[in-house]
């Protein structure tokens, strides 16, 4: 007989972080840093705060690995909320707001390295959200998609839509409302 | 602002996700969450929800510095609240269902390694806790380079093994899956063995390692029989970027 290579995936690395594996959180690194990165420029602009928040996003991740646990969901999803939370805690500390660049909202590139299992599970809950997302007027859309990706608060949004800030917060929470009520059916 | 409003409640959660909550509301949020259980779960549902659209923004390979300043801040003298290494092998629940009988072994057992006289004062670089296909703890090596490349071998379950016969442990590789003879164990008795050069490597490449009964007369250069015992190979010290 002789054995199967083991699959790599990311809950694979994770379970043996939380073993203290240091060469697993290495390879946790290579496998899914580029798109935490990706998720991070877009919403901080600025290379320096998303180096920061990467390194602080893997901190966590190493010190809180035992805390993962693939029955509550793919450890990329578990990955990504710790790094978009850490972009929120920077952009609450600095207050700042670069030049963004509103064309980047419509760019959809794939990117690449990933399983492709799991991969196509992404695409699928892709399509979903997608297509519950058409379903809204396109400010409301607009709205949620600038507010996920590029880090937009309220008070942005309505500077950039040149509506009342109350306007904004409507948009959002009908947008939020249809949003779930659509991904139940 | 009330925060026992189902309806308000998922809104708040929802625009937490999505990050349009603000200043000293996110901040309140946040302190809420840390205890609020069923707002846990409504977070989740929402990352769920919103994480397809992470996933396919555009991957940008980060600086190489960037995982050079990670390695130094966890090779960093650790703060006393962290756990010891091996008591960080309690979280093995993420990849074993029999949790609570490993935690309890791995605390004795290593315990028992970290305090035994004579014992190198230094962790083990790698360890490996083999079970048998129920699941039950059967064989523990914990692999150290220094003084010199060495495995403690401790038997956790009687096998019986018939006269001719011997227990052989694999490496079985990272990268290829290519399984590979790495030590012969006596059944009876916990030993130290000492690895050569290229037993060190097998090691170091193991995605796990796991043991079968083969005769003792002819060493086999591939496993003939079925296996026995089964268990991931940890690093507990590398952290190389390459």
């Amino acid at each position: 007989m002789s054995a199967e290579p083991a699959k790599q995936t990311l809950e694979h690395y994770l379970a043996r972080c939380a073993l203290g594996d240091r060469a697993a959180f290495a390879a946790l690194y290579r496998a899914s840093s580029a798109k935490l990165f990706g998720v991070l420029l877009r919403i901080l602009k600025q290379q320096a705060w998303a180096e920061e928040a990467l390194q602080e996003t893997y901190l966590k991740a190493w010190r809180h690995a035992s805390g993962y646990s693939p029955a509550r969901g793919a450890a990329m999803t578990w990955l990504i909320n710790i790094a978009r939370n850490q972009a929120f805690d920077i952009l609450r500390r600095t207050e700042y707001r670069a030049g963004e660049d509103l064309d980047s909202v419509t760019d959809t590139l794939f990117a690449t390295g990933v399983d492709p299992e799991a991969q196509a599970e992404t695409q699928r809950a892709l399509v979903l959200l997608q297509r519950c997302l058409e379903r809204l007027s396109v400010d409301q859309r607009q709205s949620l998609l600038l507010a996920y990706h590029e880090g937009l608060g309220p008070t942005e949004l309505a500077a950039r839509a040149q509506r009342p800030l109350a306007t904004i917060k409507t948009w959002l929470r009908r947008g939020l409302a249809q949003v779930r009520e659509c991904m139940q059916t | 602002m009330r925060y026992d409003n189902p309806a308000l409640r998922d809104m708040l959660a929802g625009e937490y996700v999505l990050g349009t909550l603000r200043g000293r509301a996110r901040d309140r949020f946040q302190r809420l969450l840390a205890t609020d259980k069923r707002l846990h779960t409504l977070v989740h549902a929402w990352q769920e929800r919103f994480a397809p659209l992470a996933e396919e923004t555009r991957a940008v390979t980060p600086p190489a510095r960037v995982f050079l300043a990670i390695k130094a801040r966890i090779e960093a003298a650790p703060a006393p609240a962290e756990p010891m290494w091996w008591q960080r092998l309690g979280f093995w629940h993420a990849v074993s269902a029999s949790a609570l009988v490993l935690v309890v072994t791995l605390s004795v057992l290593l315990g028992n390694v970290m305090l035994r006289p004579g014992a190198v004062p230094a962790g083990p670089n790698y360890v490996a806790l083999l079970q048998d296909d129920a699941a039950r703890p059967a064989l523990m090596l914990t692999a150290y380079n220094k003084p010199s490349w060495h495995v403690d071998v401790e038997m956790l379950a009687e096998r019986r093994v018939e006269p001719g016969q011997t227990l052989q442990v694999w490496a079985v590789a990272r990268d290829t899956g290519a399984t590979q003879p790495l030590i012969m164990l006596a059944a009876d008795r916990a030993q130290r063995i000492a690895l050569s050069e290229a037993a060190w490597k097998l090691v170091k490449g193991a995605e796990f390692l796991i043991v079968t009964l083969e005769p003792a007369a002819s060493p086999a250069r591939e496993p003939s029989g079925p296996t026995l015992y089964r268990g991931y190979c940890v690093n507990l010290k590398g952290l190389s970027a390459s």
